[in-house]
């Protein structure tokens, strides 16, 4: 039994070369690293260094999102990668992209659950009105790599006028409450939405395991 | 890592701010010490989760070593496979029965369970269970059990036990009411350890005569659920662990049982327990369920998007070769699948169609390799084009063509239904010709090597349950042509020299053409474990070759032709396999010999006397059942010269998981055979990409065999064609399509 000990330690030793990229010892690895990273706040959130500047959201005005995920835990800067129609993708750097409809979340990917397509046309409309009742389609892939599709009841309404500061510049805005309730999820989301009726920020759910994500628009 | 997104951090938080879906997940049952659902020792009528597996170990001073892999098969069957070493009762003679003595042996066992009905408000649930039915019965009981729920943490169960679990306390069987064959059980006759002649029966077999015969006895016990983590159980046990001939040597003096369970976490279980009033007992099991990712979808990373013509451009009818040259259009698209880990091998592009043969080396679902190559497409591929053919190709062999529209591309990306929608205008067919495209040379790196450690587990070596071997392993592996590779492996233990492995009796005139495997290896020098020329080739539509030879195994070397027959639609498959293979020195070095164990001045020593070479072969046919069940048969000659078949059964997810068993029956008499009767085990698959989150190609493939051994032995030749060629047809494709768009 020892030298099973002994031999499952020494597993743990790095593998190299072309052939083991993505072996299970580095596999292993990797989370080992990960969970210690976590652990010692290493690779957490670093406020220190923003991922953006005040200076370069202004260089290039309505270039950027920023999307913080993981309660706070994860910050980063994203740019336009393509149009498709009215649903624009935006991409970081280590190439996580979401997927927005006139500001709304309607695809993500690189997250643990993504959001594969999302139907949330009647989501926009409601906000537009002020306020109204709307049906939202999500799909995501199970464990299982099917594909898996939830109807959900929403009721958007207005609560109240905010001031919205991103990276240090204010904006007032009208602040809308979407309650929504599926089958086997249910959560709220918030729209901050600026005069000329752009969300400049917004606190939308992905999935249970993803979690929300906060969108600002610099 | 600034703008990195910390995947692992906080997202148990994000899931209790989505409101109801983060209700406390249902632990499931408790394991026993035979690692099966239950209490300590007793069953209860509880099932684990569908597809669940749990691999448990457990201790006692007198109860010994036990290492169960338990699965749960559907909602309602399950399925286990035991190892055990403990202690046994040698022949008790029965005029002086305190002079019997014991002995060490290793046992390995089945059980079966099925649940016959649910819990209701006022009725408990039934089972119905074989415990130890195909072994050699050191255990071997039936039962009937009913649990019930009290309120939401206690758990009572009773039931009747037969067999073993008929031994204390036992009384007439109930069912002689039926007939009076089932008041007695005929005894199991064991030869393993006896010395008369005239005794037959070597484990292996179903002992069918003596299902629920004999004496009955009651059971029962309660489990409590003291906090979310911490159980208490409690239960009468009915098995009196009696002194008798080869019966497990138990010191045992109370029925009761009791014993605590705990859940540091989900899919972890400890147990500690008192049993048989003499006795502290330890055990551990480890928890996993196919159906359940840890890793969610995938943390794969997100794929280019598609890049949408303008209307313009749709309108194009010809491609301007002038501003977008075919050169330039495969290079540049070469780069671009590069991103993605997948290897353009040739591409034709017309006025309206583009045809493009790659090879993925990153993703484990050739759809979502698919996805990720029609969206690189869409980025450079002329804008008159608006049919895509993509030909996965493994192996250099082109495995299927799927034809897409370029237009559905563009409208249906991130749009609801999108995965259904395109696989419904989607056409898969057999992958057309070479002529036409105009191959890259070898792009990817000709040469390609790796160094890593390795561990190989030894199970039951020398009185040790589990003990391994490790070191370093160097690959090498140099690409000729797409289908012709050059690879190999040389192996150097970090414990040197080692003495032969200890688990095997040879009692039969067969050549030891597995069970000398004990002996390879051994020496401490550097081992040659396979240095392979491998040839594929897809002579027609329909049918795939591949040829291997040089040193194919750790104990055979030679040459392996083998062919297949396999529609891009079918669910069946045929093939053909013929070897010739010669065995090689157990120093596995480059010669080839066979030796024998020879006893020389008293010590046993390893004598050279041949050579040994041997032509098998097989026929086999492959059909997927549907409902992720796939079976395969093999009839023909194996490597002791012994003719018969194998029939295996497997159950395969979606995302890559296999768990599945087979047995093989040949000419080889049982007892030529010897213990455990004829060759049987599970074998379960598990891929990467399931625990690391990220893309990978690479399983982890795991078979526990109840006894390997001369019967029915095969070769180990890497890259049989059906699991290669499956993967990028209809049915493969169909299984993970929902990662086309991910």
């Amino acid at each position: 039994m020892r030298r099973f000990l002994t031999a499952a330690l020494l597993v743990g030793a790095a593998a190299c070369g072309p052939l083991n990229e993505g072996s299970a010892a580095r596999g292993f690895l990797g989370v080992v690293q990960a969970r210690v990273a976590g652990l010692t706040g290493q690779g957490a959130a670093q406020p220190a260094a923003p991922v953006l500047t005040r200076a370069q959201a202004d260089a290039n005005p309505g270039a950027f999102l920023l999307v913080t995920a993981y309660g706070g835990n994860s910050v980063a800067s994203l740019v336009v990668a393509s149009a498709n129609g009215n649903r624009v993708t935006w991409l970081s750097a280590d190439n996580v992209a979401v997927t927005l409809e006139n500001g709304i979340i309607v695809a993500t990917r690189g997250f643990p659950r993504d959001l594969i397509a999302a139907d949330v046309s009647g989501v926009r409309a409601a906000i537009a009105a002020g306020g109204g009742n709307a049906q939202r389609i999500h799909e995501t892939i199970t464990d299982l790599d099917q594909i898996s599709q939830e109807v959900l009841q929403c009721s958007i309404a207005l609560t109240g006028s905010e001031t919205v500061e991103i990276l240090g510049k204010s904006t007032p805005t009208r602040r809308f409450e979407e309650s929504c309730r599926g089958e086997n999820t249910a959560f709220s989301n918030t729209y901050w939405v600026t005069s000329v009726g752009a969300i400049i920020k917004s606190s939308q759910a992905v999935s249970p395991a993803t979690g929300f994500l906060v969108l600002e628009r610099p | 890592m600034r703008s990195g997104y910390v995947r692992t951090v906080g997202y148990a938080a994000m899931l209790l701010a989505l409101g109801h879906t983060a209700q406390a997940q249902d632990s499931g049952p408790s394991y026993t010490f035979f690692g099966t659902p239950g209490l300590l020792e007793m069953p209860t009528a509880e099932s684990a989760a569908r597809s669940e597996i749990a691999a448990t170990l457990s201790y006692g001073g007198s109860s010994g070593y036990r290492a169960t892999f338990h699965y749960q098969l559907t909602d309602r069957l399950s399925g286990a496979f035991r190892y055990a070493s403990f202690d046994q009762w040698s022949t008790v003679d029965p005029a002086n029965p305190d002079a019997t003595t014991t002995f060490e042996t290793f046992d390995r066992s089945f059980d079966l369970k099925y649940r016959l009905t649910d819990e209701s408000r006022y009725l408990p649930a039934i089972a119905v269970g074989l415990r130890d039915f195909l072994g050699t019965g050191r255990f071997g009981s039936e039962y009937i059990v009913a649990s019930k729920s009290v309120g939401s943490r206690l758990i009572v169960t009773g039931g009747l036990g037969w067999g073993r679990m008929g031994t204390y306390n036992g009384f007439d069987n109930p069912l002689g009411a039926i007939s009076p064959d089932f008041e007695t059980r005929p005894v199991y006759q064991d030869r393993e350890f006896s010395t008369e002649d005239n005794i037959v029966g070597n484990g292996g077999t179903v002992s069918t005569n003596q299902f629920f015969r004999g004496d009955a006895a009651f059971f029962g016990g309660v489990e409590y659920q003291i906090s979310p983590t911490l159980g208490f159980k409690a239960e009468y046990s009915s098995i009196a662990y009696d002194k008798e001939t080869f019966t497990p040597a138990v010191d045992r003096t109370s029925p009761l049982n009791v014993g605590l369970s705990y859940r540091p976490r989900p899919g972890t279980e400890l147990n500690l327990a008192y049993l048989y009033g003499t006795d502290i007992a330890a055990s551990a099991s480890f928890i996993i369920n196919p159906e359940k990712r840890p890793t969610f979808s995938g943390l794969d990373p997100a794929p280019a998007p598609v890049r949408v013509r303008t209307a313009d451009q749709r309108a194009a009818q010809t491609w301007d070769q002038a501003k977008q040259p075919e050169p330039a259009v495969r290079a540049g698209l070469t780069e671009l699948l590069k991103v993605e880990g997948l290897t353009l091998l040739g591409l034709q592009i017309t006025d309206r169609t583009a045809r493009l043969r790659y090879q993925n080396d990153r993703f484990r679902s050739e759809a979502q390799a698919m996805g990720r190559a029609a969206r690189m497409m869409t980025q450079i591929i002329p804008p008159s084009v608006n049919t895509f053919i993509l030909e996965p190709s493994q192996r250099g062999i082109p495995l299927s063509a799927t034809t897409l529209r370029r237009s559905d591309i563009e409208a249906l990306e991130n749009r609801v239904g999108a995965g259904t929608a395109l696989r419904e205008r989607a056409n898969i067919g057999p992958s057309g010709g070479d002529d036409g495209l105009v191959f890259n040379p070898v792009n990817g790196p000709r040469f390609q090597w790796g160094i890593a450690p390795y561990m190989a587990l030894i199970l039951f070596n020398k009185n040790e349950p589990l003990s391994a071997d490790v070191g370093l392993a160097f690959d090498a592996k140099y690409q000729i042509q797409p289908n012709l590779v050059v690879s190999g492996r040389v192996q150097q233990s970090a414990f040197g020299e080692q003495e032969p492995l200890d688990f095997f009796d040879n009692p039969n005139d067969y050549v030891n053409v597995r069970t000398d495997t004990a002996y390879f290896g051994r020496h401490g020098g550097p081992t040659l474990e396979h240095l392979t020329l491998t040839h594929y080739s897809r002579p027609a539509k329909n049918l795939y070759g591949r040829i291997t030879a040089g040193y194919l195994e750790r104990m055979y070397g030679g040459v392996s032709a083998e062919v297949l027959w396999k529609p891009v639609d079918s669910r069946l498959a045929i093939g053909g396999e013929l070897n010739y293979a010669v065995m090689r020195d157990q120093d596995m070095g480059l010669g080839f010999a066979l030796y024998e164990t020879q006893r020389i001045d008293g010590t046993k020593t390893r004598v050279e006397v041949g050579d040994y070479e041997v032509v098998t072969g097989h026929v086999s046919a492959y059909y997927d059942l549907g409902r992720g069940f796939q079976a395969q048969l093999d009839v023909g000659r194996y490597l002791a010269g012994d003719w018969g078949a194998t029939v295996a059964l497997d159950r395969e997810f979606e995302n890559g998981w296999k768990v599945g068993g087979y047995f093989t029956l040949t000419d080889m008499p049982f007892d030529d055979f010897g213990e455990g009767s004829f060759d049987k085990g599970i074998r379960v698959t598990i891929p990467f990409d399931y625990f690391i989150g990220t893309p990978s190609r690479k399983t982890v493939d795991t078979t526990l065999q109840s006894l390997s051994r001369d019967g029915g032995a095969r070769l180990n030749v890497d890259g049989r064609l059906y699991e290669i060629v499956r993967d990028g047809h209809t049915a493969d494709l169909d299984d993970s399509w929902g990662r086309f768009w991910r």
